[in-house]
């Protein structure tokens, strides 16, 4: 296993962890490995630079709209959630994304771009899955 | 004297969570504006009196440099801003505290940390004014 990707795991799991808690006050749990989840809230992150690649977050519609109410301050069944719920993944995925990159090499500065239709083969897979209280949230990395 | 802050980053969830947190915490803001997009940030500073700006790095439009030096280019004075990035790089802080950036907050941070975080720089930018 390449050295970057050993570090990578470890920071994309201490990553999700810590950003989840600080963003969403919610804890989550690391699962042994990824379960499907039906009609995913999603939110994809293409970068460039040192590290390209990308991270695509999957969640839970109920963890999703959890962690959105969590992080805006508004109770769960609140009727302007629902028009936040995606915005809010993106930006845990855009934390997760940036932190991750300029983790891995500090030096170097996080570029994102425009989302691509993934013409280069990546080099390096990661895929985390984590229980949160009400649902599953499932990370996947892609390095080139 | 209450200062007028613009809140700029590309999530409007975000820009909530800031203008709530500095609401509850009580902190000397006579207004906040917010922009999701570098040209809404260059338009409200031409149309309003902003004294402060809270500016992602990665705003929507364009790098938070540039907007910056475009900022700069338009104006006598120099704008005083605190940095909101998903960049630790040293090149991308260095940078921007070279710019004139008052402070460099890394995300995910939280509330308290945030408004002390900004209170620092409003205490500073009213002891220079």
């Amino acid at each position: 296993m390449p050295t970057t990707e050993i570090d990578a795991e470890a920071i994309l799991e201490h990553m999700v962890s810590h950003t989840l808690e600080v963003m969403c006050f919610a804890e989550a749990q690391r699962l042994p490995s990824q379960l499907p989840i039906v009609r995913p809230v999603a939110a994809r992150i293409d970068f460039s630079g040192s590290h390209a690649g990308h991270l695509q977050l999957e969640i839970d519609p109920a963890a999703a709209r959890a962690l959105a109410a969590a992080f805006l301050g508004l109770e769960p069944w609140h009727p302007s959630l629902e028009s936040h719920i995606q915005d809010v993944t993106h930006e845990l995925a855009r934390v997760l994304s940036g932190r991750l990159v300029t983790s891995l090499d500090p030096e170097a500065p996080f570029e994102m771009k425009t989302a691509s239709a993934g013409s280069i083969e990546p080099k390096e897979t990661i895929r985390q899955a984590f229980r949160l209280s009400a649902g599953t949230l499932s990370v996947t990395l892609q390095l080139s | 004297m209450p200062a007028s802050i613009l809140i700029a980053d590309s999530s409007p969830a975000m820009r909530a969570v800031i203008q709530r947190a500095i609401q509850i915490a009580g902190l000397p803001v006579s207004g906040c504006y917010q922009a999701g997009r570098a040209e809404d940030v260059l338009r409200l500073f031409e149309s309003q009196q902003i004294d402060f700006l809270i500016l992602d790095t990665h705003l929507a439009g364009t790098e938070g440099e540039e907007l910056i030096q475009a900022l700069r280019a338009r104006r006598e004075h120099a704008v005083p801003f605190l940095v909101t990035s998903v960049d630790a790089s040293s090149a991308r802080i260095e940078r921007l505290l070279e710019l004139g950036a008052c402070d460099y907050l890394l995300k995910p941070f939280s509330a308290p940390t945030l408004c002390a975080r900004l209170e620092q720089a409003l205490n500073t930018l009213h002891a220079n004014n």
